[in-house]
C-alpha cells in the first residue's frame, strides 16, 4: 500500500489506515485539467473585459469582484477553521486539517488577484466603488466625511495590510505543519497553539473591515454595523462546504477512506448545520433591525433587493439558504451519509454564491446607465468569474495536496482524530 | 499506539506530554464511590461556619430589596430616580444585567455539551441553578416597574376587558416570551440534570423523611438503561434546543433596544454583542461564586486549576468580542455621518466638548470589559484563583456599567435640546438592586446546603475507563492493549469496594437458602411471586461483558443499573435507539403552529390594528415569539414524553429489596433479569451471572 513512498523523502507511520499521498499522475492530470478550465475561463474574463462598454468597465468588475469575494470568504474562512483548530486544542479534526491548510494558499495568488481592484480604485473612476471617484462625488457632504477613510491609497494600504497578517498566519501554520511531518517534533504543535489566538482576533478583525471594503463601501452611503459578522458567518460556513466536497471527491477517489471516517461526516455535518442557523440568525437580525427601525439610509439596501426581479431573488435566498439546508440536515443520519452531505454541501455552497451576487450585483444598477433598475444583470462574465476563482482555489489546494502528505501524518494527536467517534448518546 | 511509539522524544517536558493524550478533568484519587461521598455529604453534613452569617446578610439584603419594592408599589414609580427623558433607569439595567448573568449556566450546559467539552460537567450544575436565580432576579422588574404589579396579567396573552389583545409586535412582549421560555426551559434543563443526583442523595438519606422527600423529587430513579436510554436523548434534545434559545433571549432583549430609532440603541450588532455580553458576564459571575466555594468546600479535585484557565479563556474571548462589539458601534458611528449617532458616541466618550456627563461610567466599562481581561493572555493570571476572582468582579462591574451606559446615557440627550435631562438615582433604587444581589445569593446558598452543587452523575461519566471501549466492530484491530491494560486495574479496585461494602449487607440474608445458595429477598421472602434475578459487577467493562453474553444467549428482558450513562449499555441489553426525538419535533412544530395562529390570528384578524406603519400581514415581527412558543413546546414535550417514557413516577420497585441494589445511584454496577424472561432458571441464570463475574446475586419477589 505504500510502494509510492519510496520515492518520496518522508516515511510514513505504519499506522496510517490510508495512503497520505495523492498518486502523482492522477493529481497532475487533474491539475492540468483545472488550469485548462481556468484558462478559458480567464479568456472568456478578457474578453468580457473589451466587449465591456459600462463606463469604468462596471460590468466586467462587478462580475470580477464577484469571483473574487467568493473565493476570498472560502479562503479565510478556511484559515478561520485553522486558526480555531488549533485555539481549542481540537482532536476530531486533524485529519481534515490539512485540506484547509492547502485551501489557505490561494490567499497568495489572491494577493496577485488584487491588482483589477487596485487599478479600478486608482483610476478614480468609479467603476467600481463610487467613492473613488472624487470628482463626481466632490459635492457630497457625506463623501466629504468618510474621505478620510474611503480614499484610494488608504484603501489599497488596508489590503496590504490585511494580506500581509493573513499570509504571515496561513504560510507560518502551514510551514510548521509540514515540518511535523518530517520531525513530528510535538513542540510545533505547541508553537501553533500558541501562535493562534492572536491569528483569530487579527483575522476577525481584518475580515470585518474587508467587508466593509469590499462589499458594503459598493454603496458608501449604506452601512451596518454587523455586516462584517455576517461576512464571517458565510466564509466560515462556506468553506466547510468546500472542505466536505473535497474529502468527499478524495474519498471517491480512494483515498482517506479509513481516516476521514462517517464520524467526521457527521462532526463537519453538524458545524456546517450550525452555521447554517448562525448564518440566518445574523442575516435576520440585520435585516429585521432595519425594518423594524425604518429609517431611509438603511432601508436603502433592502429596498434596492426588493426591486422588480431581484425581489424573487431575495424571497428564495431565506428559503434555500436556510429551510432547505435546515431540514436536509437535522437528521442525524444525513449528516453520515456521504451522499446527502454531498448534496447538503454542494447546496449551500452554490447558495452561497446566489448570496454573495445578491449582495453585490444589485449596486450595479446606479453604475451603468440605462440599466433597468430591478433587473437581474446575469451574465457571461459572472459565470466565467466563478469558474475562474473556484478552480484558482482548486489548483492551489491540490497543488499542496499534491506536494505533501494529504494529513498531518506526524501530528500527536492524528490518532485521536483517526479513532474519533462521536458520543453515542442512548445507544 | 504506534504515534508515542514513533514521534521522536527529544523533549520530556511536561508541557508537551498533553499532546499525547487527554488529561483526566478530575484529579486525584476520585472515583464513583469518593465523588458521591464528597458531593452528596456537603448536603447532608452541617454547613461551614461562614455559611449562617453570609446567608442572613444575604437575607437581609434581601428584606431592603422587598421593602423598596413594597414601598414602590404602595407609593407609585415616583420614588425612582426615573425622568423624562431618561425613562428607564436602574430597572432596566438591573434587568438585562441579571438576564445577561443567566447565560452562562444554558451555554455551559448545553453549547458547551454540543461541543463535547467535557470539563463543563464539574461546573455545568451551579452555573444551570445560578441561571434560574438570575432570571428570578430580573424578573422581578417587568413585574414592578410599572408600579401596579396587579396589572402583571396584562403582558400574558389574554384579552382584556374590552377584548383588546397584547401588541405582538411590541419588542417588550417578545422578551415576556423570551424570558418565560428561558426560565421553563432553563429549570427543567435543571430538573432533569438533577433527577438522577437527587436519586443518588434518596439511597444515601439515613432518615426516612429525608429519603421520602428526595424518593419524589427524582421521581423514583434507579438508573435503569432502559430509562438512561430516553434520559440522554432527551438531555440532548434540550441541549439542541436551548442552544438557540440562549442565543435568543438576549438577542430579544437587545431588540427592546435596537428596534426603536434611538440613537445609540439603533444598531444591527446589537443581538450578538448583547448576547456575548451575557456570556461574557455570566461566566464571570460563574468565577465569582465558584472560586470562593471551591475554596471552602475543598473541591479543587473536582474543579480543578484547568478549569479555571479555561474559564478565564472564555472570559477573554467573550471580552474581546464585546470590545469589538465597541469598536464597530464606534466605527459606525462615525462611518455612517449620522450625526445624531456621532453625537451620542462623542458624548459618551467624554470627547465631545459640550457633554460628556456619563464619560465615566463609558470608560469604566470599556476599561472593564476590553482592556482588564486582557491580562488573561497571560497564563498566570488565568490559573491563579483569585487573580482570576479579582478580574471577574470587575468585569461583573463593567457588565453593569455597559447596561447603564446603553440605557441611561442613550437617553438623557433626546433630539430636541429642551428635552435633555440627567438621571440620579434615589435611596429605592440603591436598595431594589442591592435587595436583588440579596435574592441572588441567599437562594444560591440555599441551593449549596440543599441539592449537589456539582452534577454527581455527570462527573462520574468523565472520569477515565467510564465508558467500556465498546466499539470493537469498528475499529478492533486499534484497540491495542494499552486500553485492555487499563481496564483491569480500577475493576479490581470496584470489585474490592463492592464486595466490602456488600459483605456488610448479605449478612443475615440466609433465609434465602430455601433455592439453594441464591438469597431470595422480598417483603416475604420465599413465599411470594419472583420478579427478577439481580447481580452486581465490579464495573462498567465485566457490566457490560455479562450483560452481551446473556443478550447473545437469548435473554429478552435483561436492564443494567448503572450511577451514570455508559455509553454501549443500551444495544448490550437488546434495545435500540431512542424514538424519544419523534416527540421533540411534534412539539416543535406545534409551538410553530400555535403562536403563527395566535399572533396572525389576534393581529391581522381579530383585532386588526396597524403599530409602527406595519401592514397587518407584516410576519417580521412575528417570528421571535414563533421561535420562542417553537422551543417551549418542543422541551415541554421532550420532558412529559422523557417522564411517559421511562414510566416515572416508579416509588416502588421490589428490586429495592435486594440489600446492594441502592448502590446503584452511587457506585454500584447491576444486571437484572426478569422472571417472566423465556429463558430465565433460577439456579441456571445465577450460575451464568457468576460464571461471568456477578456477585451480591440474588432473587427479589414482589
Amino acid at each position: 500500500m505504500l510502494n509510492a513512498m519510496s520515492t518520496a523523502s518522508l516515511t510514513y507511520p505504519e499506522s496510517l489506515p490510508d495512503q497520505p499521498r495523492l498518486a502523482a499522475d492522477r493529481a497532475e492530470n487533474l491539475l492540468r485539467n483545472f488550469c485548462i478550465v481556468a484558462g478559458i475561463a480567464a479568456v472568456l474574463m478578457v474578453i468580457g473585459l473589451f466587449l465591456d462598454d459600462s463606463p469604468g468597465k462596471s460590468r466586467f468588475l462587478f462580475s470580477y469582484l464577484f469571483g473574487y469575494v467568493l473565493c476570498l470568504d472560502i479562503s479565510l474562512g478556511a484559515l478561520f477553521w485553522v486558526l480555531i483548530h488549533h485555539v481549542a486544542d481540537a482532536g476530531w479534526s486533524t485529519v481534515i486539517r490539512r485540506i484547509f491548510e492547502n485551501m489557505t494558499r490561494t490567499l497568495v495568488v489572491l494577493a496577485g488577484l488584487f491588482l483589477p481592484i487596485a487599478i479600478s480604485v486608482l483610476a478614480e473612476d468609479g467603476g467600481l466603488y463610487k467613492w473613488a471617484d472624487a470628482e463626481a462625488c466632490a459635492s457630497d457632504p457625506l463623501w466629504q466625511k468618510k474621505q478620510a477613510y474611503l480614499n484610494p491609497v488608504f484603501f489599497i494600504f488596508r489590503f496590504a495590510v490585511f494580506f500581509a497578517i493573513w499570509l504571515a498566519y496561513s504560510i507560518t501554520l502551514r510551514k510548521w505543519s509540514l515540518q511535523q511531518d518530517e520531525t513530528g517534533d510535538v513542540r510545533l504543535s505547541r508553537s501553533m497553539q500558541w501562535l493562534a489566538p492572536s491569528g483569530v482576533l487579527l483575522l476577525g478583525l481584518t475580515a470585518t473591515f474587508t467587508a466593509f471594503d469590499l462589499i458594503m463601501s459598493l454603496n458608501y452611503t449604506w452601512f451596518s454595523t454587523i455586516f462584517g459578522v455576517y461576512f464571517w458567518a458565510g466564509g466560515i460556513r462556506g468553506s466547510m462546504t468546500t472542505c466536505i466536497l473535497i474529502v468527499l471527491a478524495l474519498r471517491s477517489a480512494g483515498y482517506l477512506r479509513n481516516t476521514v471516517t462517517s464520524e467526521h461526516l457527521h462532526d463537519m455535518g453538524k458545524l456546517m448545520f450550525g452555521f447554517t442557523v448562525f448564518w440566518t440568525y445574523i442575516a435576520f437580525s440585520q435585516y429585521f433591525l432595519i425594518w423594524y427601525g425604518n429609517i431611509p439610509e438603511e432601508t436603502q439596501w433592502y429596498a434596492r433587493r426588493r426591486e422588480g426581479d431581484w425581489f424573487f431573488m431575495s424571497i428564495f435566498l431565506p428559503i434555500c439558504y436556510f429551510v432547505i439546508p435546515f431540514f436536509l440536515l437535522l437528521p442525524r443520519a444525513n449528516k453520515r451519509n456521504p451522499l446527502t452531505i454531498g448534496i447538503a454541501s454542494a447546496w449551500i455552497l452554490f447558495f452561497h454564491m446566489y448570496d454573495l451576487y445578491w449582495q453585490i450585483q444589485p449596486e450595479l444598477s446606479d453604475r451603468v446607465g440605462g440599466a433597468v433598475k430591478g433587473e437581474i444583470p446575469l451574465r457571461m462574465t459572472d459565470l466565467a468569474s466563478v469558474v475562474m476563482f473556484l478552480s484558482i482555489l482548486g489548483i492551489c489546494t491540490l497543488w499542496g495536496l499534491k506536494q505533501y502528505p494529504i494529513i498531518p501524518i506526524r501530528d500527536p494527536r492524528l490518532q485521536e482524530s483517526i479513532h474519533f467517534e462521536n458520543d453515542e448518546f442512548g445507544d | 499506539m504506534s504515534t508515542t511509539a514513533e514521534a521522536p522524544q527529544q523533549s520530556h517536558d511536561p508541557e508537551l506530554e498533553r499532546f499525547h493524550g487527554r488529561l483526566p478533568w478530575v484529579i486525584g484519587p476520585e472515583n464513583c464511590a469518593t465523588l458521591s461521598d464528597k458531593i452528596a455529604g456537603i448536603t447532608e453534613n452541617p454547613q461551614p461556619a461562614w455559611w449562617w452569617p453570609t446567608f442572613l446578610g444575604s437575607f437581609l439584603l434581601m428584606a431592603g430589596g422587598v421593602f423598596a419594592a413594597v414601598y414602590l408599589i404602595s407609593t407609585g414609580v415616583g420614588v425612582w430616580g426615573s425622568n423624562n427623558p431618561v425613562g428607564w433607569a436602574f430597572d432596566i439595567t438591573n434587568f438585562v444585567f441579571w438576564i445577561g448573568i443567566g447565560h452562562a449556566g444554558t451555554l455551559i450546559s448545553a453549547i458547551l455539551f454540543l461541543f463535547r467539552q467535557k470539563w463543563r460537567t464539574s461546573i455545568n450544575r451551579f452555573s444551570e441553578a445560578m441561571t434560574i436565580f438570575a432570571v428570578i432576579c430580573a424578573g422581578v422588574y417587568p413585574g414592578i416597574h410599572v408600579g401596579r404589579f396587579w396589572y402583571a396579567w396584562f403582558m400574558f396573552p389574554v384579552p382584556n376587558a374590552n377584548h383588546i389583545w397584547q401588541n405582538f409586535r411590541s419588542a417588550l412582549l417578545w422578551d415576556l416570551f423570551a424570558v418565560s421560555t428561558y426560565f421553563s426551559v432553563s429549570l427543567m434543563f435543571w430538573y432533569t440534570g438533577l433527577v438522577p443526583d437527587m436519586a443518588t442523595l434518596r439511597d444515601r438519606a439515613k432518615g426516612k423523611l429525608r429519603q421520602t422527600i428526595f424518593g419524589l423529587l427524582c421521581f423514583g430513579w434507579r438508573g435503569s438503561t432502559r430509562h438512561w436510554r430516553h434520559y440522554e436523548i432527551a438531555y440532548l434534545m434540550l441541549a439542541g434546543l436551548s442552544t438557540p434559545l440562549v442565543l435568543s433571549v438576549h438577542s430579544v432583549v437587545s431588540f427592546d433596544f435596537a428596534t426603536s430609532v434611538i440613537p445609540g440603541w439603533h444598531t444591527t450588532i446589537f443581538p450578538p454583542y448583547f448576547v456575548a455580553g451575557a456570556i461574557f458576564g455570566g461566566f464571570a459571575m460563574v468565577l465569582q461564586c465558584m472560586i470562593p466555594v471551591r475554596a471552602v468546600y475543598g473541591l479543587e479535585h473536582v474543579v480543578t486549576t484547568r478549569h479555571l484557565d479555561v474559564m478565564a479563556k472564555f472570559i477573554l474571548a467573550t471580552g474581546t468580542l464585546v470590545g469589538y462589539a465597541y469598536a464597530m458601534e464606534f466605527f459606525i458611528a462615525w462611518y455612517s455621518g449620522v450625526p445624531y449617532e456621532t453625537q451620542i458616541f462623542m458624548d459618551r466618550t467624554g470627547f465631545d466638548p459640550n457633554g460628556g456627563r456619563y464619560w465615566w461610567a463609558y470608560w469604566i466599562m470599556v476599561s472593564c470589559n476590553l482592556f482588564v481581561p486582557q491580562v488573561l493572555w497571560f497564563k498566570f493570571c488565568r490559573t491563579n484563583p483569585w487573580a482570576l476572582w479579582i478580574v471577574s468582579v470587575l468585569v461583573g462591574l463593567g457588565m453593569w456599567f455597559e447596561r447603564y451606559v446603553i440605557i441611561v446615557q442613550s437617553l438623557h440627550r433626546d433630539f430636541l435640546p429642551g428635552s435633555w435631562g440627567l438621571f440620579v438615582p434615589s435611596w429605592v433604587d440603591w436598595l431594589q438592586m442591592f435587595g436583588d444581589f440579596g435574592l441572588f445569593f441567599t437562594l444560591t446558598l440555599l441551593f449549596i446546603r440543599f441539592l449537589p452543587m456539582i452534577a454527581i452523575a455527570e462527573v462520574k461519566g468523565v472520569l477515565p475507563n467510564a465508558h467500556p471501549h465498546h466499539h470493537g466492530h469498528e475499529h478492533e484491530h486499534e484497540h491495542g492493549s494499552k486500553h485492555e491494560g487499563d481496564h483491569a486495574k480500577p475493576a479490581e479496585a470496584h470489585a474490592n469496594n463492592g464486595h466490602a461494602s456488600g459483605n456488610g449487607h448479605t449478612n443475615g440474608h440466609s433465609n434465602g437458602n430455601g433455592n439453594g445458595e441464591v438469597p431470595i429477598y422480598g417483603p416475604n421472602p420465599g413465599s411470594g411471586k419472583t420478579h427478577a434475578i439481580i447481580a452486581q459487577f465490579a464495573g462498567p467493562a465485566e457490566l457490560m461483558h455479562a450483560a452481551r453474553t446473556l443478550r447473545d444467549a437469548g435473554y429478552k428482558t435483561l436492564d443494567a443499573y448503572t450511577p451514570y450513562p455508559v455509553h454501549g449499555m443500551v444495544k448490550s441489553i437488546g434495545m435500540t435507539r431512542s424514538r424519544l426525538p419523534l416527540f421533540t419535533l411534534t412539539g416543535a412544530f406545534t409551538g410553530l403552529a400555535t403562536a403563527v395562529v395566535l399572533q396572525f390570528g389576534i393581529t391581522a384578524g381579530y383585532y386588526p390594528i396597524i403599530v409602527g406603519g406595519k401592514q397587518y400581514r407584516a410576519w417580521e415581527a412575528f417570528v421571535p415569539i414563533c421561535f420562542e412558543l417553537t422551543v417551549l413546546l418542543a422541551s415541554l414535550f421532550t420532558v412529559l414524553s422523557l417522564v411517559w417514557l421511562c414510566g416515572l413516577p416508579k416509588l416502588y420497585d421490589p428490586k429495592d429489596y435486594h440489600p446492594t441494589f441502592d448502590r446503584a445511584s452511587q457506585d454500584g454496577f447491576f444486571l437484572t433479569v426478569e422472571a417472566n424472561d423465556p429463558k430465565f432458571d433460577k439456579t441456571e441464570t445465577a450460575a451464568t451471572l457468576k460464571k461471568l463475574g456477578g456477585y451480591n446475586i440474588g432473587i427479589v419477589e414482589e
